[in-house]
């Protein structure tokens, strides 16, 4: 009899014990994440787009609040019934409630500063800021989803709802207020940022693209067509230097509209846009061919030539050479430029490799064959003195 | 006459010494700016050395650098402009371009090297930092390649503009030599920088699970029915309700199965959104609507029945209405962090900004709408538990 009655006491403190520190521990995690919430918020508060660096200071606190949020999943995990709620409890789900309600404002807040310098930064700074804040929005919302999950979770495992009720109806109605709130603000960060996001398909310019592939080849058949005497070389030059400048200028043109487009939009490669980079960048190399001839064949017939009609021909080559280099260089820009902010650089990433491999053999030759005609100018320059 | 001749030979004097000062002085400005230009070079050649890449400090030091190279960038451009024929070269000016073809080799290989340790870093880091620091290198190397380009493109003007080539001839020569190798080396480390980064560009379509994300959406129709088909009684009502919540709570399972994929995809891949997806997440949204709305009948009729319900049929039946509740609220949340993750990993958001924006407010408002009746069913239940102190 003696022993049942000190089995059933020390089964009665058992329970009394078990159930103690369970709560104790649910009381103390809690207060344990508002902590870190507070000190995350403050963080966060005080992050400003202007002072720069935006981006690893927003990095940085992506990558705190993922380990707040490992944390909360933890106290999730060990949630287990029955667990008796104090008003402290609630308190601190309360004021996590709250707190996360506060950094979502934080985030919409930052969300304007970013749109605020859109005009003065370039579309990559404010991108790489960009991307951090929609993963602040969707760290903050899933801070806010876990806390109100639980709340709800620790609302099914509570035995003692009745003696709480009126407490937990506050708290369950803050909650649901604040995620309300929460939510809305989330999404006003991510309005602000999809705004912010503007693409440009690159067919937009094929037209353009199209036209100064023609040119360009037009120009190449003219090259090719030239031959140069000692009488005439300098107008025949000259006459290719119009020609050449023409299209140089349609380049440049087209080169200036692109990179200014890019400073406020991300590209969508089209197929065609790549071929027809990688296809200016072989009839580059075929003017630079053509320019090199030139200099061999005004090199050979230098001495039957007039001397004012010799130094007009090698200014005009020196100026060919320039320009045609600084077309070839414009359109390897292009490329680069494009494939920066491309959207769909995952997908293209094959054909983009192929049109760089293409155009890196041609700028090689390209440079190659300008060196050789400049080479060849300035010996001419030189031996005749001009 | 005295005084006029002298005046006529001190006004001539004047004009020869200016004469003869002023190639001098262009020739020297060239030189100063060219040197100015070496300096800045090698300033950001230094900045680019002394940056190591590790995942918390990847998009600071490249954004930073890249300022750096467009600022370099538009000094060349500023002192390109300001050339003007006749030009005389001199070997300063000669010496600072071949330390310019130099410096920007030595810039495209540091660049080379940081692609390398963000190649290396992609192994450890998160999807996010990674696509920041590929377009962050993209960039770099456009700027250095715009450089190099420029710089080429200045000398080639320097010679155009020149009138002493003839006497300079060797020493350009040299100069040009140093150019072309130094261009072409530059070049070929651009490209192994811009392959390196394009092979570290991972991106997972959303259209390969938009057939998951439609059964889901079939399936939650179904449940929604069968919910709503459920006619509570207060002596069946404790069974019921335990059967809806074993089906909400493996619907629950279900959704969480199905997303779990696709949320590891965001931590290692980049996303590309179609339309079709977009849908997908807005169907998603107003199934759980559906739900929910059982769920408020559920409310209507328990209020309606309590009166005549036994205490231990009722305090089963909220048990389970709780339960429910909290199943569905975390699906609603999985579903909305889905979108969430999914839109801060998209690499097209420019390109479906306008679908984007219609799915984020139809999802936000229905995962209201299901928050709602949400907390009407825990109100229901917990002022029931004090009304009859379950």
């Amino acid at each position: 009899m003696r022993i049942k009655i000190l089995a059933a006491l020390i089964l009665a403190a058992a329970i009394t014990f078990s159930a103690l520190p369970a709560r104790a521990s649910l009381t103390s995690d809690l207060q344990s994440l508002l902590a870190q919430g507070t000190a995350l918020n403050t963080e966060l508060s005080t992050i400003t787009v202007g002072d720069g660096n935006t981006c690893t200071k927003l990095g940085t606190l992506n990558t705190s609040i993922e380990d707040y949020l490992a944390g909360i999943e933890m106290v999730y995990s060990q949630l287990a019934a029955p667990l008796t709620l104090t008003a402290d409890d609630l308190t601190s789900l309360d004021d996590l409630s709250n707190l996360t309600q506060n950094m979502s404002a934080e985030a919409v807040r930052l969300s304007w500063e970013l749109r605020s310098i859109e005009s003065a930064a370039e579309l990559f700074e404010y991108r790489s800021a960009l991307s951090a804040m929609l993963r602040l929005a969707d760290d903050i919302g899933t801070m806010a989803n876990r806390i109100l999950e639980m709340a709800d979770r620790i609302l099914a495992m509570a035995d003692n709802i009745g003696a709480m009720a009126n407490r937990i109806l506050l708290t369950q109605q803050l909650q649901n207020a604040n995620v309300a709130l929460t939510q809305a603000s989330i999404l006003t960060t991510q309005l602000n940022m999809v705004v912010l996001s503007d693409s440009l398909s690159s067919i937009a310019y094929n037209l353009t693209l199209g036209m100064v592939v023609t040119d360009a080849t037009n120009l190449a058949d003219e090259m090719g067509m030239v031959s140069l005497t000692s009488d005439h070389m300098a107008a025949e030059l000259s006459r290719i230097e119009t020609l050449t400048t023409a299209l140089l200028t349609g380049t440049v043109d087209l080169y200036t509209w692109m990179s200014r487009e890019s400073q406020s939009a991300s590209h969508v490669i089209n197929g065609d846009t790549l071929t027809m980079l990688g296809d200016l960048s072989t009839i580059h190399r075929t003017l630079a061919a053509a320019l090199e001839t030139y200099a061999v064949t005004i090199n050979q017939i230098a001495f039957l030539t007039q001397t004012p009609i010799l130094a007009d021909a090698s200014a005009s080559m020196l100026r060919l050479i320039a320009d045609i280099g600084q077309m070839s260089n414009r359109i390897m820009e292009m490329t680069d430029k494009i494939i920066v902010m491309a959207d769909n650089i995952g997908l293209m990433s094959d054909r983009i490799v192929e049109t760089q491999q293409l155009q890196q053999t041609n700028i090689e030759l390209t440079e190659s064959s300008l060196l050789t005609a400049q080479n060849v100018t300035i010996t001419v320059i030189n031996n005749f003195g001009l | 006459m005295n005084a006029l001749i002298r005046n006529g030979l001190l006004t001539a004097l004047v004009t020869l010494v200016l004469l003869s000062l002023q190639p001098r002085t262009a020739q020297a400005a060239l030189a100063d700016d060219l040197q100015n230009l070496v300096i800045q070079a090698r300033d950001l050649d230094s900045q680019l050395a002394v940056i190591s890449l590790d995942a918390d400090t990847v998009c600071g030091p490249l954004v930073q650098a890249n300022q750096a190279a467009r600022d370099l960038v538009n000094s060349i451009a500023l002192v390109d402009a300001s050339l003007a024929a006749p030009l005389q070269i001199d070997a300063d000016s000669l010496s600072a371009l071949d330390e310019l073809f130099t410096v920007g080799l030595s810039l495209a290989d540091e660049g080379l090297r940081l692609s390398v340790d963000l190649q290396a870093l992609s192994q450890v880091s998160q999807a996010i930092t990674i696509k920041d620091g590929i377009t962050a290198m993209l960039q770099l190397s456009d700027d250095i390649g715009t450089m190099a380009d420029r710089i080429g493109e200045m000398a080639d003007k320097i010679l155009v503009m020149a009138d002493n080539i003839g006497l300079m001839a060797d020493r350009i020569l040299a100069t040009q030599e140093i150019q072309n190798q130094n261009v072409l080396l530059t070049q070929q480390s651009i490209l192994q920088t811009q392959t390196n980064m394009l092979t570290l560009v991972s991106v997972v379509e959303t259209s390969t699970s938009d057939l998951s994300f439609d059964k889901l959406v079939i399936d939650g129709q179904l449940l929604a029915a069968r919910m709503a088909a459920v006619l509570l009684n207060p002596w069946t009502m404790a069974k019921q309700l335990k059967t809806v919540a074993t089906d909400v709570h493996n619907f629950l399972n279900e959704v969480t199965t199905t997303l779990a994929p696709v949320m590891e995809q965001t931590t290692t891949s980049t996303m590309y959104i179609n339309q079709t997806s977009l849908t997908s997440l807005a169907n998603m949204s107003i199934m759980l609507t559906a739900l929910s709305t059982a769920v408020d009948g559920y409310v209507i009729a328990i209020n309606g029945l309590k009166a005549i319900t036994s205490a231990t049929t009722l305090a089963d039946s909220l048990k389970s209405m709780l339960q429910m509740s909290a199943d569905i609220g975390v699906m609603a949340n999985r579903i909305l962090e889905m979108g969430d993750q999914i839109l801060a990993m998209a690499d097209n958001i420019g390109m479906e900004a306008e679908q984007i924006l219609v799915t984020q407010e139809v999802q936000s408002a229905n995962v209201a709408t299901v928050q709602a009746s949400i907390l009407a069913a825990q109100e229901m239940a917990i002022n029931i538990i004090v009304a009859r102190k379950l």
